[in-house]
């Protein structure tokens, strides 16, 4: 359950923006990060999440609606703020003729933070010895891994992440899942981390702001993404005659759907499955299958963004 | 203040092992290097030459013949626009906006490091000249030192040919900042250059901001005086690139788009 009062590390109200006088790219999005959380913010590709994480840093000049991050408008404390945010937007960024301690002194420059802090980074995500290997010649999943790195340096208390784990195997991507929820708990560092997939992030964020066609669908904590999972459970069943099957659901006061010739019901217990099989066969209709289904969280996200 | 020197700072480490750098360093050497082949093919000539009086004011117009029109102009073009390139290159634009620092100090910063690589390139070329004279000096036998250097006419040479360049560096600046298209940047330089050239004999040529270098080279030989123009070429070319790294900081700060 949320929070009575919870501080909101980054705010967006009625966020709408557009390419030029184009198509409309984010109608109104309306985000809340609690401060402390791991929040996902999913949705597929081109739903609008990296012109939002955009938005918020500031790379594009928001059009209508406000942001603030820490409580503070962006446009009016933007250096203060970006003092304390971490960020990698899209594909990493990173100086390819440099090694990785370069482009680390690089940032290191501008955020005055102790040199050790480069050495620290670099072993928390693995790439203590690159040694004098150029950033070019890094895999993707060590890019990636870089581009971590870069954003954690200046030891930020928001740290912002687009698809941070596009293009890692999937050793990679649960060390990089390992490496976010320590940050998170050991050092109380809120994450924005978005995603298209529920699966990959489903075990990692404690909130969750699902965005489609650049409108949030949902925004909530990911127990009340289940609670909706658990309410999306249903049982299906498929006879050898549709309409005294109806009849008798009838009977029973069931709402059914029918979708080529399959009924669906809503969730009921394994008891009451049972019964209504007998009570199907007393009435002499076959029972082809009758089973209770359960959406699984992808199912629901899939649901919603396809809407 | 301390913002700047943090971000000038981080921009020179950029630079390290680019494109730009070794532009820079071969450009400079690039006359001298073929200066002391040519003196060491002719080598008979050396002592003569060296025993000149105007050994190196002969030597100072050689070496700057094809640098202020040529190499200069295309220095200045490739550098600038190398510099910018490796933000686009790296897709690093939207990493260097997130950073903490004013959109002023960016554009500050960046510009610094492309003058402070130009001024890397007059102090190179000048060393390069010296030994242009100094390596046939010691190779060929019998050759006396050239006296009398006017280093201090050099110096001011350097500076007026420096002032000169700097319309090339503020409008290729500003085009490295609006194109992502590293040809494009370079592309209309080359227009702009060879447009130049064609415009030097024009009576009003010194208003086009690529010339100036050409003209600072023109001015003291006796057959070109003729094209010199009756202004101050190096007020003009101060005049420009002011106005030009305006337009390109009013551009820059005004991009809806910032990577």
């Amino acid at each position: 359950m949320p929070e009575a009062n919870p501080r909101y590390i980054v705010e967006t109200d009625n966020l709408v923006h557009s390419f030029g006088e184009g198509q409309v790219v984010l109608d109104h999005v309306s985000l809340a990060v609690p401060e402390g959380s791991i929040y996902g913010f999913l949705g597929p590709n081109g739903a609008g999440k990296t012109t939002t994480l955009r938005l918020i840093l500031g790379l594009l000049r928001s059009r209508q609606g406000t942001i603030s991050v820490f409580g503070k408008n962006l446009a009016r404390d933007r250096i203060e703020t970006l003092r304390r945010v971490g960020s990698m937007i899209e594909s990493p960024s990173i100086y390819s003729h440099l090694t990785a301690a370069e482009n680390l002194l690089v940032l290191q420059k501008i955020y005055q933070c102790p040199k050790t802090r480069i050495h620290e980074v670099l072993d928390l995500v693995g790439l203590a010895a690159t040694g004098s290997k150029k950033a070019g010649e890094f895999s993707l999943g060590m890019k990636q891994r870089l581009a971590i790195a870069i954003a954690l340096l200046a030891d930020p208390q928001l740290l912002i992440l687009d698809e941070p784990t596009n293009g890692l195997d999937p050793n990679g991507i649960i060390e990089v899942r390992e490496l976010l929820r320590t940050l998170n708990q050991a050092r109380g560092i809120t994450i924005l981390i978005s995603s298209h997939l529920l699966s990959e992030i489903e075990r990692l964020v404690s909130h969750v702001g699902i965005i489609s066609k650049g409108t949030v669908l949902f925004q909530g904590t990911l127990e009340e993404l289940k609670e909706q999972q658990q309410r999306s459970t249903h049982v299906r069943l498929e006879t050898g005659d549709p309409g005294k099957t109806a009849a008798l659901l009838d009977g029973w006061g069931v709402e059914a759907e029918v979708i080529d010739g399959q009924f669906t019901l809503p969730a009921m217990t394994r008891e009451r499955i049972a019964r209504l099989n007998r009570d199907l066969i007393s009435a002499g209709v076959d029972v082809y299958g009758i089973r209770a289904v359960e959406s699984d969280l992808e199912r629901i996200f899939i649901d919603m963004v396809s809407r | 203040m301390i913002a700047f020197v943090n971000s000038f700072q981080s921009e020179w480490i950029k630079t390290r092992r680019s494109l730009a750098l070794w532009m820079v360093i071969i450009g400079g050497f690039f006359t001298p290097t073929v200066i002391v082949i040519a003196r060491l093919v002719n080598h008979a000539n050396v002592p003569g030459l060296y025993a000149r009086e105007d050994f190196w004011q002969l030597l100072w117009r050689n070496s700057w013949e094809s640098m202020a029109i040529f190499f200069l102009p295309l220095g200045a073009i490739l550098s600038t626009s190398l510099v910018a390139q490796i933000e686009y290159k790296n897709n690093t634009w939207k990493q260097l906006h997130t950073l903490p620092l004013s959109y002023t100090t960016i554009f500050v910063a960046k510009l610094s490091v492309i003058l402070v690589l130009m001024g890397m390139f007059f102090v190179l070329f000048n060393v390069g000249i010296w030994l242009s004279a100094a390596i046939p000096y010691a190779l060929v036998s019998g050759t006396p030192w050239p006296v009398g250097m006017p280093w201090q006419d050099f110096l001011k040479d350097d500076a007026f040919y420096f002032i000169d360049c700097l319309p090339i560096v503020g409008l290729q600046y500003l085009l490295a900042l609006q194109y992502k298209n590293f040809l494009v940047g370079v592309g209309l330089g080359f227009v702009f250059w060879v447009g130049s050239i064609a415009s030097v004999s024009w009576k009003f040529g010194y208003v086009i901001p690529y010339t100036y270098t050409m003209f600072n080279y023109l001015k003291d030989a006796e057959k070109t005086r003729a094209a010199i123009p009756e202004v101050n070429i190096h007020l003009i070319a101060l005049a420009w690139t002011v106005a030009i790294v305006a337009a390109a900081y009013v551009l820059y700060i005004s991009r809806p788009e910032k990577g």
